[in-house]
């Protein structure tokens, strides 16, 4: 677990962020546990570090005290290339959280060899473990999935502590026959179609008039 | 047929002007990549079929291919040596209204260095400039 150093930010609102901002340090917020929401800052490069490790759990040093928190939520600009803020949540390392992980799928299924095409119904599952158990992802070995073959949410591998939220049922990712191509471009003979337009039932005072 | 709505509550559109960046649709939220744009345009139903038909043969269906935009907007002309007047023209075609960020086509079920290529392709098929994307840590 990285320990980052952050500051109480008194300086709140769009001007005040946009000045840290400009000065390398980035606006943040902690909450949970039932305690007091507290604006911070941190600094850029301890930010991306963080994103570039994916660590969702991050311990905080604030006025020589340490608070343990998940990373969650990052809010970047359009493009995705900067960062403006960040929200971190408390928890207790004792009591079973429950978070969101990704799926990282291993090799590539033999039905893709024999034509099939595979498609990842889901990305993420929610799990509830103890903070310290959050893996960085689960991983799904798909290379013995064949033409109509599915992976479901039971079939993943998780450790026995590790409890999966979404329903048993679901299907995590499959492999089907692939379809024709259906050839959508107009044809030369073919006529221009024109979208149907809704029109506004009369109204009885309108049949009145 | 190209990309249309079936129902429209106006056949003819005004103009407009595309302001701002994409506030919506500029993550990857189905697939593993994207294409997404950086600048401002139009992209009409048959770039968007163009761009469809070239990610199909360079992947050869290998993957998934997600269309993340729709043409909703009808565009109309006047016919050539029309005298003024008249009154406004026909619609001829639909398009997208594509804002800065709006994350334009995904692709999962592929290695990244396939994707990129099938992405270059698509992208010689559009009227703007555009970049590879990635899924993104914390949302």
């Amino acid at each position: 677990m990285t320990t980052i150093a952050v500051e109480k930010r008194s300086l709140l609102g769009k001007n005040a962020c946009k000045k840290l901002r400009a000065n390398g340090r980035i606006p943040g917020t902690v909450y949970g546990q039932k305690k007091e929401v507290l604006s911070i800052d941190l600094s850029l490069e301890d930010l991306l570090s963080i994103i570039k490790k994916r660590e969702k759990l991050v311990q905080l040093q604030m006025n020589k005290e340490l608070e343990d928190v998940i990373v969650k939520e990052i809010h970047y600009d359009t493009f995705g290339e900067k960062v403006y803020h960040i929200d971190f949540c408390r928890i207790d390392m004792k009591a079973k959280i429950t978070v969101t992980v990704p799926l990282s799928f291993i090799g590539i299924p033999k039905g893709v060899k024999a034509g099939g095409i595979w498609q990842k119904a889901i990305q993420k599952v929610q799990i509830t473990c103890l903070p310290v158990e959050i893996p960085e992802s689960i991983s799904v070995n798909v290379e013995g999935l064949e033409v109509g073959q599915n992976i479901r949410v039971k079939d993943l591998v998780v450790s026995k502590t590790i409890e999966i939220k979404n329903d048993a049922d679901n299907i995590v990712t499959f492999v089907n026959a692939a379809k024709e191509e259906q050839a959508t471009t107009e044809l030369p003979g073919e006529e221009r179609v024109e979208p149907q337009v809704i029109k506004k039932a009369k109204s009885d005072d309108d049949e009145e008039a | 047929m190209a990309l249309m709505p079936k129902r429209v509550k106006f056949r003819k559109n005004q103009r407009g002007n595309i302001k701002g960046n994409a506030t919506q649709g500029n993550t990857v939220e189905f697939g593993d990549f994207g294409l997404q744009s950086i600048d401002r345009a139009w992209l009409s139903a048959k770039q968007i079929e163009a761009s469809r038909i070239t990610a199909n043969h360079f992947l050869k269906h290998e993957g998934r291919i997600y269309i993340r935009v729709f043409p909703h907007k009808p565009i109309t002309s006047i016919p050539q040596e029309t005298r003024m007047g008249k009154g406004k023209g026909e619609p001829q075609f639909y398009v997208a209204v594509i804002k800065p960020g709006t994350v334009l086509f995904e692709l999962g079920g592929v290695p990244r260095e396939i994707a990129k290529q099938a992405f270059n392709r698509i992208a010689h098929k559009l009227p703007f400039r555009t970049k590879f994307v990635e899924r993104r840590f914390g949302q």
